[in-house]
């Protein structure tokens, strides 16, 4: 297989999405992990990244 | 209310269940929400896994393994073999609830689990990809429509926070026209409140508006963090190649212990220039190349590379690849450059000399466990104990291979295909050293793993579990797996299960046929290696030691007998057919095959000759006589006098364990007591007589009091002496049954509950795994037992998630019932 037939592919069959150069994030661990680096992050959207996210999740069965 | 609605219908279908519009419509939250129905493995085929039957069989297994009281699902086998081993224990891992995420229909993994719904597992897909309603794939299923996900106007209010108008409910709701996700978001941000994560099969997402971006170099560290190998180095691969040499130290072990080499093989095919050509990149493209079976340019390469630099590593790998000699040459000088597991292993595998190849193997075992690396101390014990049975030293083969398993499961190694060539590995040397505890139970579960998805492994299963047979006397049963093994192998193999088909053949006179697959093998192996030609010479050799033809048979078994080429276990047949043809002539048996032959337990010269009415004399010589009288009353049963098989019809059966079983005699009414049930009218005098009138047709017996005239064994009392004597595992191999099963004389009824009552009681004091889970199984539901063997067994032992899921269902059952 030459290297752009394999880049191709891989390319097609990657889990990864990026914005450009960067990667898209929504596993909330890997952000965790990510931020426990202590690495910068930016958000897409408006919303902020907040942890009480976790306890006021609606109860949907309520 | 939204949620209940869809859940309720989830829950009451009988039928599988596919929920159509993925997230927008809130699937994720029907599936989470799944759980409190029964435990759910849940998995998705993203992108870099659909392709890959072996990547599908790891997300699988993962899912699985994470509902289970203990893993029973390895890495590395493709998602046939679980579905294989899911059938298998459906009794002891139901209730399950299975969902699968996934884009694209079109995906046997579907079908796969379908088929599982029907055996009682709950199935759930939850598709995002397309509207897929009428899709044929979804034939069977349940389907739940985007247009029955949707939240009506009154569950949209419901679930609505209190701080929003009747209005802004009903705008958001028709602005996102019913769909979960959509209108839940809004609501919440108007609200003020956090948006929910939402759920997914590897742990909660954030809602897409709020994802993150992140520089590659950062991720692939927190990748790494959370242990996600495989991710970090396809992140490197993509977007941060100069990190790829570092980081393979780690993830290209991982992606060889999950079985994704092929998958590395287009990573790293894949990297810029520049980057393809280092040591350590040189050093995983050789396997990888070999898995994806595109490895000319990765050969090219590491040779390149060889010619300017040291590179022991390197060298050592490049050195498995090469004819035998070359890679002889290429391996000692990468253990001359350093002394390393991975070096001293492939120097040793190399080293034509069996003496000095087992002392540099036992070095290798060495290295690794200073250095820690547990996959290369099981990889290089199970190579030793490969080169020991080659040598025929059986019994220290078996020690290594149970070290190598030992190692593997107590450190939960991921490697599933690699557990599996150990684990039969061990099987062969345990059968050939007279090992059988709890044997065949771990072969048929390895069969269930390998038969429709492994062919390769499934040939080697096949034939091992065709050698307990011949240990067991079974020739029809081990007929019936060698021929298929015989037919589905390639034509390099043919030779190696041409001669054991022969065997059995032989042994079952069916010569004319045997005749047919020696020549077969003959012609096949004409133009192939020297030593296939020897195995063809051993097949022909066996059919003419069997039909007398004596000049035949000699000349060629001699040549097999003499072949250094051939593994012990084919110079032992030779030798063994040898005698036969020529009348014992035991003079010309090459003087380092005599005490391997002297060696061998009866189990061994069983397995690797005919049958008993040609080879009785044979085996006398070799391990002493027998006594002329053997009786078998455990499990299938089998009276053998003078040589000669005795049919025995059930009533008689009784009377002969009965006789055995009292040495000194028993009286007329002794025997009639021992034989009557309760209520049923005792035998008459002349009754009595006439049963031992037609005993005596066959066996030796005296006049009341009856007795055995001629010293005998029984394997009724080699248990009893075997427990006497405190070898519990001994006595456990020689009852592969009841006593006679089906007997209900209260003197049978009593002997065989005071021995399986002995039994239990020697195998509860020792903590021998294999013993403790063969009698569980035996038992069936003795707690007790199960409770017991879940103790004793290693922590990656499969065998463990079906204990601990017996005790769970025996605990609840008898909670039940109290």
């Amino acid at each position: 297989m030459n290297r752009a037939e394999a880049r191709k592919l891989l390319e097609s069959s990657t889990r990864f999405q990026f914005q450009g150069d960067r990667l898209v994030v929504r596993d909330v661990a890997l952000v965790a992990a990510y931020e426990h680096l202590g690495a910068v992050k930016e958000e897409i959207g408006a919303a902020s990244l907040d942890v009480r996210r976790q306890e006021a999740a609606l109860n949907l069965a309520a | 209310m939204w949620l209940p609605r869809i859940v309720l219908e989830v829950a009451s279908s009988e039928r599988p269940v596919a929920l159509l519009g993925g997230e927008s419509f809130g699937a994720p939250f029907v599936v989470d929400a799944m759980r409190e129905y029964a435990p759910l493995a849940w998995l998705e085929l993203n992108d870099s896994v659909r392709q890959d039957p072996v990547a599908k069989g790891n997300a699988l297994a993962r899912a699985i393994n994470a509902v289970l009281p203990a893993p029973l699902l390895s890495m590395a086998l493709p998602f046939g073999s679980h579905i294989a081993a899911l059938h298998r224990y459906r009794d002891d891992l139901l209730p399950m609830r299975i969902a699968l995420t996934l884009r694209d229909l079109d995906d046997p993994l579907v079908a796969a689990l379908a088929d599982l719904h029907g055996d009682g597992y709950a199935v759930l897909l939850d598709v995002s990809g397309l509207a897929a309603e009428d899709d044929s794939n979804l034939e069977g299923f349940h389907v739940i429509s985007e247009y029955s996900l949707r939240v009506t106007l009154s569950e949209a209010r419901q679930m609505a926070p209190g701080a929003l108008s009747s209005q802004q409910v009903e705008q958001f709701w028709r602005e996102a026209d019913g769909r979960f996700t959509r209108y839940n978001a809004a609501a919440q941000r108007a609200a003020g409140l956090p948006q929910l994560n939402v759920p997914s099969s590897g742990g909660p997402l954030l809602p897409v508006d709020e994802a993150v971006l992140i520089d590659p170099g950062p991720a692939i560290a927190a990748l790494q963090r959370e242990g996600d190998l495989v991710g970090a180095l396809e992140l490197a691969v993509l977007r941060a190649p100069e990190l790829v040499e570092d980081l393979l130290r780690t993830a290209g072990p991982r992606y060889q212990e999950e079985g994704l080499l092929e998958r590395l093989h287009l990573l790293l095919s894949a990297l810029p220039e520049g980057y393809a050509r280092t040591e350590r990149v040189l050093e995983w493209r050789i396997p990888a190349g070999l898995a994806a079976n595109d490895y000319h340019q990765a050969f090219e390469d590491a040779d390149s590379f060889l010619r300017t630099h040291e590179a022991p590593a390197l060298r050592a790998r490049r050195a498995g690849t090469l004819p035998h000699s070359a890679g002889f040459a290429l391996a000692e000088q990468a253990v001359q450059a350093r002394r390393s597991p991975l070096t001293v292993w492939q120097y040793g595998r190399l080293h034509p000399n069996h003496e000095i190849a087992i002392k540099l193997l036992r070095e290798s075992v060495q290295l690794a466990e200073v250095q820690g690396m547990s996959y290369e101390v099981a990889r290089n014990a199970d190579s030793l104990a490969t080169r020991l049975s080659q040598a025929g030293e059986f019994a220290r083969a078996a020690s290594w291979a149970r070290w190598a398993l030992d190692v593997f499961d107590r450190e939960q190694l991921l490697d599933g295909n690699r557990r599996l060539l150990i684990l039969n590995n061990l099987a062969n040397a345990r059968i050939m050293s007279d090992d059988l505890v709890g044997l065949r139970g771990i072969l048929q579960d390895a069969r269930t793993l390998v038969e429709d998805s492994l062919p390769l492994l499934a040939v080697l299963f096949r034939s091992t579990l065709a050698q307990l047979e011949l240990a067991d006397d079974d020739r029809e049963a081990a007929l019936a797996l060698l021929e298929s093994t015989y037919i589905r192998s390639y034509r390099r193999h043919r030779a190696r299960y041409g001669y054991q088909l022969v065997r059995v053949l032989t042994g079952l006179d069916r010569l004319d046929e045997a005749r047919k697959i020696a020549a077969d093998v003959t012609e096949i192996t004409v133009a192939g290696e020297p030593h296939e030609r020897s195995l063809a010479g051993l097949a022909r050799g066996i059919v003419a030691a069997m039909a007398g033809e004596k000049e035949e048979a000699t000349s060629d078994l001699l040549e097999a007998m003499l072949d250094t080429d051939l593994v012990a276990e084919q110079r032992l047949t030779a030798t063994l057919y040898y005698l036969l043809a020529s009348g014992g002539a035991a003079h010309n048996v090459p003087a380092g095959l005599a005490p391997l032959l002297a060696a061998l337990p009866r189990t061994g010269l069983k397995v690797l000759s005919g049958p008993p009415s040609r080879f009785e004399s044979i085996w006398a010589t070799l391990t002493g006589p027998r006594e002329q009288l053997s009786m078998k009353f455990l499990g299938r049963g089998e009276v053998r006098y003078r040589g000669r098989e005795v049919q025995l019809p059930p009533r008689l059966a009784e009377v002969a364990f009965a006789l055995a079983a009292n040495p000194d005699g028993l009286t007329r009414d002794e025997l009639s007591t021992f034989l009557t049930p309760d209520g049923h009218a005792p035998f008459t005098p002349g009754g009595l007589r006439s049963m031992m009138t037609r005993l005596r047709a066959s066996l030796p017996v005296s006049d009341a009091p009856y007795r055995f005239t001629v010293p005998y064994s029984a394997d009724y009392l080699e248990v009893r002496r075997q427990l006497a004597s405190g070898n519990v595992r001994e006595a456990i191999a020689l009852m592969p049954g009841s006593l006679l099963p089906l007997s209900d004389a209260p003197g049978v009824v009593e002997s065989r509950e005071e021995l399986e009552e002995q039994v239990r009681q020697a195998a509860l004091m020792v903590s021998d795994p294999d013993a403790l889970f063969d009698l569980a199984e035996r038992f069936d539901d003795d707690l007790e037992f199960w409770l017991a063997a879940a103790e004793a067994l290693s922590t990656g032992d499969p065998r463990l998630a079906l204990a601990r899921a017996r005790v769970r269902r025996l605990e609840d059952a008898y909670l039940l019932g109290s």
